[in-house]
């Protein structure tokens, strides 16, 4: 059985880093792959295997992620918040230490989701109910809050609106698949790619530098991040990227903090979406869903069982993330990179109609142009997510 | 290409796409499939099937929400599905179904957005 747990987390922890440094491929792509084979797994194998290997890849992907995000301008939905910090610091020659940022928040917020499962095992069912009939309210009141705090109060609402409809038109449109693919690719990936094309950006000589962030932001970080992430965990139609927007209301967050608010979230959000799945009994992730088919009664000590499991495996991940930031830091530059830019655009627009079909092309395109026009108007990227957030609020008012 | 000309370039783009997206997702749907085509390869992803209603319930969870569970059978097979709308389905009812294919404990259902009744 040791064995067996120690071969899972080995096999983990490898799919994690594939997924999690290629653009576009996701690790519900492989949980669903390993659900469809399911069968001929469980010849030599038990169920809790399973389900060992799918959250050890999923928090081996959620550290790895940042590193094309930061390096290569190619986010998941995920990480699409931290492409612009964290190219800005790759600009600055710091591309390494964003991707640190981002590992320090994913540990923290793993041990956090473990230290605070007893709470939320007790206080999911009863504060389920209630977060369900505000969600609209809230997302509402922070999606407003946004606007009316930013400068440019007309062009961001424009935006966000733009998005909104964008989101809207998209993730009900039948005959595309996979549709925050081509979607968030569009809206974050490409224009800073295509931008960093046609500037000719050139990226500074890379430095190893040490991470300077104080215990003070980091606890208040922490807080932030706890409480935008429980009120997403639970919920359907929300997840990390939301809890981020949410998390980005509360208090001025310097750059720096926001890379360890988005890797603590990216953490949190994966790991209480398996409190979730035996608290309230329904799973609120696509690697969740398949957890929950594997283990359909679920008992306090599996969910105990996954969850060390992912700080151990997090442990790994923490190191596997910076060498690999380490040797990107070196290689990025050794190469050019407008032409980088250019085999990363081309390689996510070939990729859009194998995920998401041809129509994913139209959808990329004019995700694409509302991307760059909110880039080259210098309202906040954050208004873009209007893609999920406005969606996501008509289906709880509705 | 100058800033202020790839400016309206894009939004001219985006707001034309949107448009178009919202278009399309209003008057485009798959074609139908045969119920036992569907499996877990096309979870999360929409379909249309059409057959006869076969079992039906009706579950209320609050004043505001409701949903309505039903069993749908073709040629092919059978597939459970839920609708959040009041539609008092009746067994023997010929329907057409679009919907998005969705897991549910283990089992494959078809979470509907639109019925249309036939018979």
């Amino acid at each position: 059985m040791i064995l067996e747990i120690f071969l899972a987390c080995l096999l983990g922890i490898i799919a994690g880093t594939i997924t999690g440094l290629i653009p576009g491929v996701h690790i519900n792509l492989v949980a669903t792959l390993l659900f469809i084979n399911s069968a001929f797994f469980l010849g030599f194998t038990n169920p809790l295997i399973l389900a060992i290997f799918i959250i050890s890849m999923t928090t081996a992907h959620t550290f790895i992620d940042f590193i094309p995000s930061v390096f290569l301008g190619a986010p998941n939905e995920d990480t699409v918040l931290s492409i612009l910090p964290g190219h800005r610091m790759l600009l600055e020659g710091r591309g390494y230490e964003a991707v640190k940022l981002t590992v320090i928040g994913g540990f923290l917020g793993l041990v956090l989701a473990c230290v605070l499962t007893p709470l939320f095992i007790f206080t999911a069912p009863i504060f389920y109910p209630l977060l369900e009939k505000m969600m609209a309210f809230i997302l509402i009141s922070l999606s407003l809050i946004l606007i009316f705090t930013e400068k440019r109060k007309f062009a961001a609402f424009f935006v966000f609106i733009l998005a909104g409809l964008l989101g809207l038109g998209t993730l009900n449109f039948s005959l595309l698949k996979q549709a925050l693919f081509p979607l968030f690719t569009g809206l974050f990936a490409t224009p800073l790619l295509i931008l960093s094309f046609v500037q000719n950006v050139k990226i500074p000589k890379q430095r190893i530098t040490k991470v300077d962030i104080s215990k003070k932001e980091i606890i208040k970080i922490l807080g932030v991040s706890i409480f935008s992430s429980s009120l997403v965990s639970f919920l359907p139609g929300v997840g990390s990227a939301q809890a981020a927007v949410i998390a980005s209301v509360f208090k001025k967050i310097k750059e720096k903090s926001f890379l360890v608010l988005l890797g603590a979230i990216n953490t949190l959000v994966v790991l209480l979406s398996f409190v979730a799945l035996y608290a309230i009994k329904k799973p609120r992730s696509g690697v969740a869903v398949f957890v929950g088919k594997f283990l359909p009664d679920i008992t306090l000590s599996n969910l105990w069982t996954l969850l060390i499991v992912s700080l151990i495996v997090g442990v790994f991940a923490f190191f596997i993330s910076l060498i690999l930031a380490k040797e990107f830091s070196t290689i990025i530059k050794k190469v050019n990179y407008k032409w980088l830019c250019f085999a990363i655009l081309l390689f996510l627009i070939i990729l859009t109609p194998i995920i998401s079909n041809w129509w994913g092309l139209l959808v990329l395109l004019t995700a694409t142009a509302l991307g760059i026009f909110c880039s080259l108007i210098g309202i906040k990227k954050i208004f873009l997510m209007g893609a999920l957030l406005l969606p996501v609020i008509i289906y709880y008012l509705i | 290409m100058k800033t202020k000309n790839l400016l309206k370039l894009s939004l001219i783009i985006s707001i034309f796409g949107i448009f178009l997206i919202l278009f399309l997702a209003n008057n485009l749907e798959p074609n139908f499939s045969d119920i036992s085509n569907i499996t877990q390869k096309e979870l999360d992803n929409y379909v249309k099937i059409k057959g006869e209603i076969i079992d039906t319930q009706e579950i209320f969870l609050n004043d505001s929400e409701y949903l309505e569970l039903f069993t749908i059978k073709d040629g092919s097979g059978s597939i459970e599905g839920v609708f959040r709308k009041r539609m008092s389905l009746q067994t023997n009812q010929q329907v057409e179904i679009l919907g998005k294919v969705s897991d549910y404990k283990g089992a494959i259902q078809i979470e509907a957005s639109k019925i249309k009744i036939i018979s």
